[in-house]
């Protein structure tokens, strides 16, 4: 059985002993970390600190020493990423932290998706989205994307107080099908309607399904807006998106 | 961002879709966790609020609070002893507005779309 000494990485030791407390979890991070090379492992500790240049960084190297795209995927980020899940269960970090560790991933993912798509593994679609004008809340549109990203979409992301312009030249420019919005604010919502509407009048809106979210919007606001969709949160704006494309396929 | 032009010239490396797929439901099963507890951390704990108590919104909020003297520095002066997002979502005038703001956007529009439309016929 594998112990934590045979950790080469002392920052990873560090994590497993401060912040694992399940004895089935101690385990089965101990073993996948003693058997990973020591440059997975420092790739993951920079993942759990949310250091997206030194992910970049050493994802980069990894490549350049001909280590295996899927290696990297699974040793150093997504090993990372399950220590990250267990810290937030666990009340130590909270959701800025786990949005810095979801940046520092798809720093190394980036280096990823050219090999993926060489392979012919092409990402589910294309998804853009941002929060609407007038609203700087991107919490809940970030945890969107973090799970649209890790089930298979290609994300832009527009970032907040996004216009109806930028909206529709970003769906133009990737040729995106589906876009989401989020507003946080019962007065920032109604632009979701306006960007909408703006999609009709540059005779793009069926060229593109809508799906919006929020704390204030519901299905009724939804269909009052003209959207395709309403998700009630990102679990839900995952199976939206799927289901978009399931209706494409069909 | 894709970093194409930033890989090794040599790369070699090829991924087994299916082993990717494993990877990625892997990851998803992670991801689908953190939004779970985010969902049910959000009911005592605002989610800008960071382990440190430092607020990272971008935008104001009433409850934050100066930290020294760094301009810009907050931390989260919550107590977080209720769920704050009813208020959010529970004000029947505020829901009314936005309703009535969003049918006049749309009949706003509508008009308009028409009028273009009937100006292109008579020209």
């Amino acid at each position: 059985m594998a112990d934590l000494k045979d950790i080469s990485n002392e920052k990873i030791r560090q994590e497993i002993e401060e912040f694992v407390e399940n004895p089935e979890e101690i385990e089965r991070n101990v073993e996948i970390f003693s058997r990973v090379r020591p440059l997975m492992q420092e790739i993951a500790a920079a993942l759990i600190e949310g250091d997206d240049g030194v992910v970049d960084a050493l994802t980069k190297q990894a490549l350049e020493d001909k280590i295996d795209a899927l290696e990297i995927m699974d040793d150093g980020l997504i090993a990372a990423m399950g220590i990250v899940g267990i810290k937030f269960r666990d009340n130590y970090i909270f959701v800025p932290e786990v949005l810095a560790c979801a940046r520092a991933m798809k720093a190394g993912m980036a280096y990823i998706e050219p090999i993926l798509s060489a392979s012919g593994v092409e990402p589910l679609a294309t998804v853009i989205m941002g929060t609407v004008k007038g609203d700087l809340h991107d919490i809940g549109k970030n945890l969107c994307i973090m799970m649209l990203r890790g089930a298979g979409f290609n994300v832009v992301d527009l970032g907040v107080d996004t216009s109806d312009d930028e909206f529709i030249d970003a769906v133009e420019e990737h040729s995106a099908p589906i876009l989401g919005m989020s507003a946080l604010l019962t007065t920032t919502m109604p632009n979701m309607g306006k960007t909408i509407e703006a999609f009709i009048d540059a005779d793009m809106r069926d060229d593109v399904k809508i799906m919006v979210g929020g704390a204030p919007v519901t299905q009724e606001f939804a269909d009052d807006m003209g959207a395709d969709a309403y998700g009630k949160d990102a679990l839900d704006c995952v199976a939206v998106a799927k289901g978009f494309l399931s209706v494409q396929a069909g | 961002m894709s970093k194409q032009d930033d890989l090794p010239e040599k790369q070699t490396s090829f991924v087994d879709p299916k082993a990717y797929q494993e990877s990625l439901s892997r990851l998803s099963e992670i991801f689908t966790g953190m939004v779970q507890r985010a969902d049910e951390v959000s009911k005592f704990r605002c989610p800008y609020r960071d382990r440190k108590d430092v607020c990272t919104a971008k935008f104001k909020c009433r409850n934050q609070k100066p930290v020294g003297s760094e301009e810009g520095h907050t931390t989260c002066g919550h107590d977080g002893v209720f769920d704050y997002r009813p208020a959010w979502e529970s004000d029947p005038k505020t829901y009314r507005r936005a309703k009535d703001k969003i049918s006049k956007t749309r009949e706003h529009a509508t008009r308009g779309r028409a009028l273009q439309r009937r100006g292109s016929e008579k020209a």
